[in-house]
């Protein structure tokens, strides 16, 4: 029984881990550039398995989310312009999951996206308030599992595994693209495996299923094999895409361009599998951001928070999750281009990830807090070398917006 | 998003080369994408729907990267001439895709064919012309 938890954990992680972020970038890069930039959603996923792991850890030991340790160890002033940041950051990302699943229905059903937006940000929030936390995990992120259907595709095509492996790993910049796209989007893919939103709902999630010290061997199977296989999943819709589009010179510019390698590798039924699984993979990504922005803001003002609770116990929780989906779904029926605001959402969210990722580790090595489950030195070094990555890439991430006139 | 949905003056010929590029690149790939989309769609690979919106959205970005580049004005004699060299190949282009999309969608399959030759002759005409640019 035990195993089939850690197992069913690790399914939902690896599902969870994918989202719109991860579509567009893998697809877009994979057309674009090949397999030259693998190495940015490896380092993303490293970092995103490391803090995953020790938000995890402090929600388990500390019995700490995310956002209290925030405030906690930023003060309630630079916490407060936290907040702000990713509450604006987590409405974009809302919006532009929303969209995704609009513009996959109009995949399917041919109907425009802006008809399916209010019907989808109505479903988000029923599922919200009424499914229960461990269904709504487990569902969605078992069904995003048929985005596997990638990895199959490149087993069926007559892939060049020699070619995908030497682009990957000697990274150069195609002459028609040039290094500031290249670090442009080199940055997207950092920041698609790193959204902050994922590690607050990682570990508030965590405090829903009330994990303790005994949670730990399941929380660890979840961030250390979950997450790296989901990073593994992105790099294969990269390598889809750079088998198939990439000779075609195809630029990759909507949800529906990612979906032509599996039509070409398995056909109509693969199609059917990558659409349940991008439905999947951003309906609850929408659900956990909505949920993500209810925690940190109930968490920042001590307001009691939580899915399991009914809207009569916490209604002020409940109205946040609602305000968040309202809002992201007004911004999408602006018309506004859900892709590039996964693209801008992803790069902004670069900019504000040490914010969020600095007090965890500064809570995981408190001894006071996590006693001997306190960071070991190495998770230091690692974490330390991370941060220092996140804070430079952090630096470059506007000037490469604006110069790049975001990726275009 | 306003970043990237900037237009903003060319005022070299450079520039303006450089612009023509951008958009022979955009449009040649929407009519890469429009032919991909057909040979799976006649090969029995993809759903209905999803070619319908392929070509739909080729044609919109075809559309749009042409708009957006009639929108600018050559800075100089050299550059309409450049302008005058790529108008062609772009409507065509764009033409080609429209053509495509109304026939597929009335289930012409004979006006798919037409239409299929002309996306092939753009294609060419559309690759010419990024030579040309580009040299």
């Amino acid at each position: 029984m035990k195993f089939f938890r850690v197992a069913l954990g690790v399914m939902t992680a690896i599902g969870g881990f994918v989202d719109i972020g991860n579509l567009v970038t893998s697809g877009i890069t994979g057309a674009r550039f090949g397999m030259a930039l693998t190495w940015a959603i490896v380092v993303g996923t490293i970092g995103m398995t490391l803090y995953g792991e020790m938000a995890g850890r402090v929600a388990a030991v500390a019995k700490r989310p995310v956002f209290h340790v925030i405030r906690e160890r930023l003060g309630v002033r630079a916490s407060l312009v936290n907040l702000i940041a990713f509450v604006l950051l987590s409405v974009l990302t809302l919006a532009a999951e929303i969209g995704g699943v609009a513009l996959v229905l109009e995949i399917v059903t041919g109907l425009n996206y802006l008809v399916w937006v209010p019907p989808v940000a109505a479903l988000v929030w029923l599922v919200v308030w009424r499914m229960r936390f461990t269904v709504m995990e487990n569902l969605f992120g078992i069904l995003g599992l048929s985005l596997l259907v990638y990895v199959v595709a490149l087993f069926v095509m007559p892939t060049d595994w020699g070619a995908l492996w030497h682009g990957a790993t000697h990274p150069w910049v195609p002459a028609d693209q040039g290094h500031p796209m290249y670090l442009f989007y080199a940055v997207s893919l950092f920041g698609a495996c790193l959204v902050p939103y994922q590690v607050i709902f990682f570990s508030s999630g965590g405090r829903e299923e009330r994990w303790s010290v005994k949670s730990l061997p399941e929380m660890r199977a979840n961030a250390l094999v979950g997450f790296p296989l989901g990073g593994l999943l992105s790099i294969a819709i990269m390598a889809a895409a750079a088998v198939v589009l990439r000779p075609e010179q195809i630029r990759v510019g909507h949800l529906s361009d990612v979906l032509l390698p599996i039509a070409h590798a398995v056909g109509p039924i693969g199609v059917i599998f990558a659409v349940v699984g991008f439905i999947a993979a951003m309906f609850a990504a929408a659900c956990e951001c909505a949920l993500s922005i209810g925690y940190s803001v109930g968490q920042f003002f001590g307001w009691g928070w939580g899915k399991e609770k009914p809207p009569r116990d916490e209604p002020r929780f409940h109205l946040v999750c609602l305000l968040a989906v309202v809002a992201a779904a007004a911004f999408i029926l602006t018309s506004l281009d859900p892709v590039a605001i996964t693209i801008v959402s992803v790069v902004l969210g670069v900019a504000a990830v040490p914010l969020t990722y600095f007090p965890v580790l500064i809570v995981a090595n408190d001894r006071d807090y996590m006693g001997e489950r306190a960071n070991k030195a190495w998770s230091n070094a690692l974490a330390t070398v991370f941060l220092v990555l996140m804070v430079v890439t952090s630096v470059a991430t506007i000037p490469l917006l604006l110069f790049t006139k975001a990726g275009q | 998003m306003a970043v990237a949905g900037c237009a903003g003056p060319t005022i070299t010929d450079g520039g303006y080369r450089a612009k023509t590029a951008g958009a022979l690149q955009d449009i040649s790939s929407a009519l890469s994408t429009a032919k991909l989309a057909m040979r799976l769609d006649h090969d029995g690979r993809m759903t209905l729907a999803l070619t319908d919106t392929s070509i739909s959205q080729a044609e919109s970005d075809a559309s749009s990267a042409q708009t957006s580049w009639q929108s600018r004005q050559p800075p100089s004699g050299a550059a309409l001439k450049l302008h005058d060299a790529v108008q062609q190949p772009m409507q065509d282009a764009v033409s080609a895709l429209h053509d495509l999309r109304i026939a597929y969608r009335s289930g012409d399959a004979g006006g798919v064919a037409k239409a299929l030759d002309e996306l092939d002759k753009a294609s060419d005409e559309v690759d010419k012309a990024s030579q040309a640019v580009s040299s």
